[in-house]
């Protein structure tokens, strides 16, 4: 409707108000907006209104030609209708039905007044209040990295970081109105204020931070100072999260950052095996040790046994030997003797014989091995 | 009677029109300059007056006069994107750089005579801010830019841009460097040195693995040598401690009588010394073999 229309400037405000107050007029109050330059669709309207209004003259002409005063009743009862339907209409212009998870801001001429929350509410009829529904409720994301070379950063240490974040924000609850009025278009400006402020953040961190331990620290910081900077701004905005999707070394040194945590897969390995090489030689060594020890006692115990049975022995034959001294001797050289001749193989050569000795060598060889 | 209602529509009609255009809203967010035949009327709900510098706030419905001209421009905050500069930091590295500036029209008038529209007005603003970006950043090295004094360099350029656009109307409320990037080959040396920075580090990494594996090699080295010598070591001493026992035994037993001892020991290394089938060539009347050892042991013994 064109009355509707504030952007239009001054030629709203009194476009319906006419319409009730000009009811001592009968056919007009449908004209009153028509003397702006507002489009066909009115002017339709218009006759489509005169031709009913026609209609209702019309009856009464006839009702006059037919039987009296009951036709101008008639078309009093008519005009009352119509005025009273647009008074209707008018006043529906001021309720507004709010959804869950949204509130509806009133205007009065264009000032701010109040917020309406969920619910069916009423409102001064436009074009004296307007409102406009904000959903304050409804998470936005905003993703910053996702185009190739959007998340490459540079780090403190002058390396480069490829990052790629989601801002995840909804309109405060508590100032909606802000959302609307303070800033040209709010959405773009958190991205923008995100990405500025991320690249702050990573600018003064070293990569290896970034990418590893404080990648919550960061994203932690970037929140608080997004939302620091849209207050300042204010921006109606509320940051409910920073998260950083991913905070890895760029493509083209990934490969040599990977190789890092390959050395030390690596050294972990190498330092595995030494360990288990001292884990097997230092138990062996510990059992040659005792193999050693066991033997040397073997050694001692066997030597010590061996002199003890010797020297028993001994003991033994010397008493006898105390005992009767010559029998004992000659006997003691007598049994030798026969064990060791009786052993041996003996060629006795005859004193006399005179015969050239002839030794027989094959059968001294008799019993040799080869 | 048809006559009457044309005239009264007419003059309605003329009634309504002039109505319509006695009355403007401003809305909270715009702010309204009113001219009458091109020369100022009267300025609504500007962002700061012009002469006292306070904020306004007095959106809401006015009166005019019918030939009056209402021209409203935003009074929100407005982002206007810098993309690409391409800046000489003062060490003669390259840097490009994004930006953007949030500004704010706070004279309308003063905006209106100067730009027009607030599409002229975002090209000049553009390009100030781009030189001055350009100035400050140049006077700096790039690690100032990236990291140290991102915030007071982003002041200064603010503090620069609002001087240059002193008397137009407009405010800057802040210049923020979105994006300050190397340029690609520059990115490219930067690239290589991180390879090899990372290549160092795990270079060393394994070297510092090796290092401790073969300390503990080393160490295990060590442990098995000491183990096997102190174990020689003790083990020499038991068997010395046996080889003494056996001569202690020995001598206590033989010490009795060495002479029996003599011939005893004698018997037995001849007993021993000849062995199965040792051919033994002889005189008849002299087979005493043994006899041999006997005198032997008593010649060894008187000397």
């Amino acid at each position: 409707m064109p009355w509707n229309d504030q952007k239009g400037g001054g030629k709203g405000p009194w476009g319906s108000g006419d319409g009730p107050n000009g009811n001592d007029n009968n056919n007009s109050p449908w004209g009153k907006p028509s003397g702006g330059n507002q489009g066909p669709d009115l002017e339709d309207q218009l006759k489509k209104v005169q031709d009913r209004f026609k209609g209702a003259w019309g009856g009464n002409r006839r009702g006059g030609s037919g039987g009296g005063g009951g036709g101008k009743g008639l078309g009093i009862a008519g005009i009352l209708l119509l005025v009273g339907a647009l008074a209707v209409a008018w006043g529906g212009t001021g309720v507004v039905v709010v959804d869950a998870g949204e509130q509806a801001a009133v205007f009065q001429f264009g000032k701010w007044q109040r917020n309406l929350p969920a619910g069916i509410h009423v409102h001064l009829p436009r074009p004296i209040e307007t409102h406009e529904i904000i959903r304050v409720e409804a998470q936005q994301e905003v993703r910053i990295g996702d185009r190739s070379d959007e998340g490459l950063m540079l780090t403190e240490d002058e390396n480069i970081a490829d990052i790629q974040f989601s801002v995840f924000w909804k309109v405060d609850s508590a100032r909606p109105q802000d959302y609307i009025l303070n800033l040209k278009d709010p959405d773009t400006a958190v991205q923008m204020v995100a990405e500025s402020v991320m690249r702050e953040v990573v600018g003064k961190s070293e990569l290896q931070r970034v990418i590893t331990d404080e990648r919550s620290e960061v994203a932690r910081q970037v929140r608080e100072q997004t939302q620091t900077l849209l207050n300042q701004y204010g921006a109606g905005v509320e940051i409910i999260d920073v998260q950083i999707a991913r905070g890895d070394p760029p493509g083209p040194v990934i490969e040599a950052f990977n190789d890092v945590n390959v050395a030390q897969q690596d050294a972990e390995q190498r330092i595995n095996r030494a360990q288990r090489y001292a884990n097997t030689i230092v138990p062996e060594a510990r059992g040659e040790a005792s193999r050693i020890l066991q033997a040397a006692e073997g050694y001692r115990d066997s030597v010590i046994a061996e002199a003890t049975g010797q020297a028993s022995r001994f003991t033994q034959i010397y008493s006898e030997y105390r005992n009767a001294p010559r029998v004992t001797l000659e006997r003691m050289y007598l049994e030798t003797m026969e064990r060791v001749l009786a052993r041996a193989d003996k060629t006795i050569l005859g004193e006399t014989s005179g015969a050239v000795p002839y030794l027989p060598l094959e059968r001294t060889n008799r019993d040799r091995p080869n | 009677m048809k006559g009457i209602s044309i005239v009264l529509i007419v003059v309605l009609a003329i009634v309504g029109f002039i109505g319509l255009n006695s009355f403007y809203t401003v809305r909270q967010d715009q702010q309204a300059i009113v001219l009458r035949f091109g020369s100022l009327v009267e300025v609504r709900n500007e962002y700061y007056l012009a002469d006292t510098g306070q904020t306004v706030d007095e959106a809401g419905l006015f009166f005019k006069l019918p030939i009056d001209n209402v021209i409203f421009l935003d009074r929100k905050n407005i982002g206007s994107d810098i993309a690409d500069i391409e800046v000489l930091a003062s060490d003669q590295r390259r840097l490009t750089v994004d930006a953007f500036v949030r500004w704010r029209i706070t004279d309308p008038l003063k905006f209106y005579q100067r730009f027009g529209s607030e599409r002229g007005a975002t090209a000049q603003l553009q390009r100030f801010t781009e030189s001055n970006i350009r100035d400050a950043l140049g006077q700096v090295p790039v690690p100032e830019i990236v990291s140290g004094q991102r915030a007071a360099l982003m002041d200064e350029i603010k503090t620069n841009v609002n001087s240059a656009l002193n008397g137009t109307g407009i405010e800057i409320i802040d210049v923020r460097i979105r994006q300050a990037d190397l340029p690609a080959q520059v990115a490219e040396g930067v690239y290589n040195r991180m390879r090899t920075e990372r290549l160092q580090e795990a270079q060393r990494i394994r070297s510092e693995g090796e290092e401790q594996a073969r300390l503990i090699e080393a160490q295990a080295d060590r442990q098995q040598t000491v183990i096997l010598a102190n174990a020689n070591q003790e083990s020499e001493q038991i068997r010395g401690g046996g080889d003494a026992e056996r001569n202690r035994i020995y001598a206590e037993a033989y010490g009795q009588d060495l002479e029996f001892f003599r011939f005893q020991r004698a018997l037995i290394a001849c007993e021993e010394s000849i062995e199965e089938g040792t051919v033994i060539v002889g005189d008849p009347n002299n087979l005493d073999v043994c006899q041999v050892f006997i005198d032997r042991a008593r010649s060894a013994g008187t000397q």
